[in-house]
């Protein structure tokens, strides 16, 4: 018997008021893929994976994750398929008056059916695995930047789901530290063998994270690109301007003066 | 139709506490959340109630003494006192005050946890964050509240009797003499019954508020305004329509 396909979206319409973010927008992801979105800001990505995640719902289309539409669920179908998804939040959104260690066992602790020493060792074992295992005992607003971004991965990987949807994990981190973060998300994606949606304004970690990669420019312009050759070789000037580094950016504008 | 938001949002805070209630009847058990939230508020307030209800007794029993001084009628003072304290100043006053305390933690802390999505991390999580996060605080609030209320109450009376001793040399036992006769049980009852409204009052109109917080830290700032407005706007409504209430209900039973 074939697998659902984890996350597909068919012609999806959103709007905020008089505000357009998408119009009839449609793409797939298959099981196990990687899939990198980039985009200015402003320009809707957040929107899309909270629209796969169900916290928004299309102004008309249809989200379907494994197969079901949000639409179509009942409460209870709904939070027990959420637990199947793993979500990082771009400003975290770690429980501040929890230390690190109850962060991670606060899903474990609702959603599992663990004895309380099996969710401790569960949750102790992802603060290991993110390089954590020193911070167990602190509070989220002890930690720094970098810090919070993996105690956000913990959390979003402890009921060990098959589809995670990274919001920016980059986000305000230095160059090596992003590069950690990213090594990070694709060592787990590898063994978990998750599905994986990553939003993110840095092409350098987009090209890290897949091959496939979809760009948001406005509603009506969202290109996918399959492999990072098509993605490079782009004609499109709005594409180019995205892949030119500000680097490049700002030479090409002092040899243009 | 702007100038009738306030009917508006009246209807939101039922219908928010239609919702809470929903969620509680489909969930298991939080009795472990609700009485840490309970004990968590009740320990918070109690020196701010001891210390409030103390002296709403003796503010009162000061400006009955001013009154009754000049009829010779200072052996009345414990009963009249102590039925103005029960029946309306009492409940009231320290309403306003667990308005300002409680109220307004509950909603900065719902508000900080919803524009910081750590509200939607949990619905993300597969948990509904109604259950997980309001309802606790809601009941815990309720609890308290009328825990908190009754007992500034019982307090208030000893510190109109304090004050009787010290600035009206009326003694204990002369105190609270005609208090029996003159606080009746109606009159009790109306007092807790007050007690018990005003706490629901505060408890929705705090969790609602906090919960529909939005726009980041102007957003809270809002929330926790509005949510000493309402409240304090609603507690004296409420007061209003309890009296009223109680009374015709007192006056029915009396002619039965």
């Amino acid at each position: 018997m074939s697998q659902a396909t984890p996350i597909e979206m068919k012609s999806l319409f959103l709007r905020f008021g008089d505000n357009e973010v998408l119009r009839d927008f449609s793409m797939r992801v298959g099981e196990g893929e990687a899939l990198a979105i980039l985009g200015p800001s402003g320009s809707g990505k957040s929107s899309l994976l909270k629209l796969c995640s169900g916290l928004l719902l299309p102004s008309s289309g249809e989200v379907c994750v494994n197969g079901a539409s949000w639409d179509a669920l009942q409460p209870a179908e709904l939070a027990e398929r959420r637990t199947r998804m793993g979500m990082l939040f771009q400003k975290n959104a770690l429980f501040d008056s929890m230390t690190c260690i109850d962060n991670v066992a606060f899903p474990l602790r609702l959603r599992s059916k663990l004895t309380e020493s099996e969710v401790i060792q569960k949750s102790e074992n992802y603060l290991e695995r993110v390089g954590l295992a020193h911070a167990r005992d602190l509070m989220p607003s002890e930690i720094s930047g970098g810090m919070q971004k993996r105690l956000g991965i913990a959390r979003a990987l402890a009921l060990d789901p098959k589809i995670v949807l990274y919001d920016d994990p980059t986000a305000g981190l230095d160059p090596i530290t992003s590069r950690k973060i990213v090594d990070l998300i694709l060592e787990l994606k590898t063994r978990n063998q998750a599905t994986i949606l990553v939003v993110t304004n840095d092409v350098q970690r987009a090209l890290q994270i897949s091959k496939k990669i979809l760009i948001v420019f406005s509603p009506t312009k969202i290109l996918e690109f399959g492999s990072h050759e098509e993605f490079l070789g782009s004609n499109d000037e709005d594409v180019r301007q995205f892949i030119l580094s500000p680097l490049e950016s700002q030479a090409k504008r002092n040899l243009d003066a | 139709m702007k100038y009738f938001g306030w009917v508006d949002e009246v209807g939101q805070n039922f219908l928010f506490l239609s919702t809470l209630m929903k969620s509680w009847w489909r969930s298991n058990d939080l009795r472990q959340p609700i009485l840490e939230q309970t004990w968590k508020i009740t320990i918070s307030s109690l020196s701010t109630t001891l210390f409030a209800g103390f002296f709403v007794g003796a503010i009162l029993t000061v400006q009955f003494t001013l009154q009754m001084r000049e009829f010779g009628a200072l052996g009345y003072l414990g009963g009249l006192s102590t039925s103005g304290i029960v029946r309306e100043v009492g409940p009231l006053l320290i309403a306003f005050l667990l308005s300002g305390k409680v109220g307004a933690y509950t909603s900065a802390e719902l508000g900080t946890m919803r524009v910081t999505e750590q509200i939607d991390a949990i619905r993300c999580l597969g948990a509904d964050p109604l259950k997980e996060v309001v309802l606790p605080r809601f009941v815990g609030i309720v609890f308290s509240s009328f825990f908190l209320l009754t007992f500034g109450l019982i307090v208030s009376v000893f510190g109109g009797a304090f004050m009787g001793y010290i600035f009206s040399g009326v003694n204990f036992e002369e105190y609270i003499r005609f208090i029996p006769s003159i606080v009746t049980l109606p009159s009790v009852i109306n007092g807790l019954f007050k007690c018990l409204a005003f706490s629901l009052v505060l408890a929705t109109v705090c969790t609602y508020k906090g919960y529909t917080a939005s726009g980041g830290a102007r957003g809270v700032g809002q929330a926790v305004v509005q949510t000493a407005v309402q409240t304090m706007l609603l507690i004296v409504f409420f007061d209003w329509l309890t009296s009223f209430l109680m009374q015709s209900f007192i006056n029915q039973w009396m002619n039965a």
